[in-house]
């Protein structure tokens, strides 16, 4: 992976002014942002995909800049490329499982798939073990089929990067030892990169080739697998990991 | 039927059907565009847009004669160019209800947007989806249920329009005369079995759009349980 990250928000609610500054870099192909909740890492992650715009700073992935204030570049979440899974999962509750999975490859109206697509979907669907529930909608399925469900929507769309947005918080503590192997193993399988944010300890163990520490809207830490050094500093923290 | 009947109304499901048409499209768009759009002063373009369903129909009647009347500065700008009067015709008359009944689509049709997790809506981005698949294929698949409910609501409510409708068409019996106008002329005439009639004509078609529209709403609450 080949990410640079440095912008800036304000945000405002009734209670607080919270300015995020996050600026880091991701060489490692398993990496994750770590914090406690209210730290600005989903706000981060979000945009990264595109899905909310900073007010300053920019964003560059595998040499491609997808996002810079200064020179007003702004590549719409539709076009970078970036795969994200949410939180609660998100997926379209009026779509089956198969209609889920098949979303991004799906025509603007109806259903209908070219074989090859037909195909790439079914191929998803038997991998994450959700033939059986293809043609069940998402109220009816439990929260680890929910998230494999949401995997194999986001790798469907071909992603050159996965965002994992707290992936296992939802999940009860049996279910995430085993959702944490699967995702491992697809990040093997479909060899994509993975960045994912948590404020879990055990995602930091498991998932941790490259930690990055985010604390009240600042990088505070930032190591690779190699170089472990804890760096304190802005200026450290841009150091590669 | 008899013809005193059915002539109005086949004339007020006709003009209630466009009526609730144009409601349709225009509150749509009005309900997206305040849900979803960065408006400034949006809450008092919301109160603007709601005051048709609080003014007097005779109020609205009065500025619509204003506006689209022979003098008007719209009525007169479309004889000029088309050739085309609203007044005394039954396309007059189903802008007038169209008008009553937009903020009924409107409110609902808002309302149902903004029940809408906006997380779907960027899910289906990183998808790859553009702004109009994204509302063609999860807005308004999700808000359906709602608009639709609100749809029926304003159906109803042309089919009962009196004051605007009276205001801007007329009682022209065959041609602008709708159930709730031939009511109030059969009772002024003292007919009262025709009155009886179509009061419960009437009655019955609201009935049946009032029931249909609560299933409507419930089985798409059920559908849309929370994942």
């Amino acid at each position: 992976m080949d990410l640079d990250v440095d912008i800036r928000r304000v945000l405002r609610s009734a209670q607080r002014i919270f300015r995020l500054h996050a600026r880091f870099s991701v060489r490692e192909d398993l990496a994750v942002l770590f914090g406690p909740s209210g730290a600005g890492k989903s706000v981060t992650l979000q945009a990264i995909a595109g899905l909310l715009h900073p007010d300053a700073g920019s964003v560059r992935f595998g040499g491609t800049t997808l996002f810079d204030s200064d020179s007003g570049v702004d590549v719409p979440a539709r076009r970078r490329g970036i795969g994200y899974v949410f939180q609660d999962y998100a997926l379209f509750p009026h779509q089956t499982v198969s209609q889920n999975v098949a979303a991004a490859l799906t025509p603007l109206l109806g259903h209908r798939l070219r074989a090859e697509q037909r195909e790439r979907v079914d191929a998803l669907l038997d991998a994450f073990e959700l033939t059986p529930i293809a043609r069940s909608y998402p109220s009816q399925i439990s929260g680890g089929q929910r998230q494999r469900t949401a995997l194999a929507r986001a790798l469907a769309a071909e992603p050159k990067l996965l965002l994992l947005d707290e992936p296992f918080n939802a999940l009860d503590t049996g279910l995430r030892a085993r959702m944490r192997r699967e995702v491992l193993q697809v990040w093997e399988r479909f060899r994509v990169p993975i960045l994912l944010i948590t404020h879990d300890d055990a995602d930091v163990a498991a998932f941790g080739r490259q930690l990055i520490r985010i604390e009240d809207g600042r990088i505070v830490t930032q190591r690779g697998a190699q170089s472990n050094p804890l760096a304190h500093t802005m200026a450290s923290v841009h150091a590669r990991g | 039927m008899s013809d005193g009947v059915l002539i109005p109304l086949l004339l007020t499901l006709k003009i209630a059907g466009w009526a609730t048409l144009l409601a349709l499209v225009t509150g749509v768009a009005a309900g997206y565009a305040l849900a979803r759009g960065r408006l400034a002063g949006r809450e008092t373009l919301d109160a603007v847009l709601t005051l048709p369903m609080v003014l007097p129909p005779t109020v609205l009647g009065y500025y619509l004669l204003v506006l689209v009347g022979r003098k008007g500065v719209l009525g007169r700008w479309l004889d000029e160019t088309f050739g085309i009067t609203l007044i005394f015709t039954w396309q007059g008359a189903a802008i007038a209800a169209a008008i009553v009944a937009f903020p009924l689509v409107f409110k609902a049709a808002r309302a149902a947007f903004e029940a809408v997790d906006g997380n779907l809506e960027k899910a289906a981005r990183s998808l790859g989806y553009s702004e109009l698949k994204v509302f063609l294929r999860v807005t308004m698949p999700l808000a359906w249920p709602g608009v639709l409910a609100g749809a029926m609501l304003a159906f109803a409510r042309a089919m009962g329009e009196f004051g605007a409708t009276l205001m801007v068409a007329g009682s022209l019996p065959g041609r602008t005369q709708t159930l709730s106008i031939a009511i109030y002329e059969a009772v002024a005439a003292g007919e009262d079995e025709t009155a009886h009639f179509l009061v419960l004509v009437s009655s019955l078609i609201c009935i049946i759009v009032l029931v249909a529209s609560s299933k409507l709403l419930r089985t798409g609450h059920m559908r849309l349980r929370t994942v």
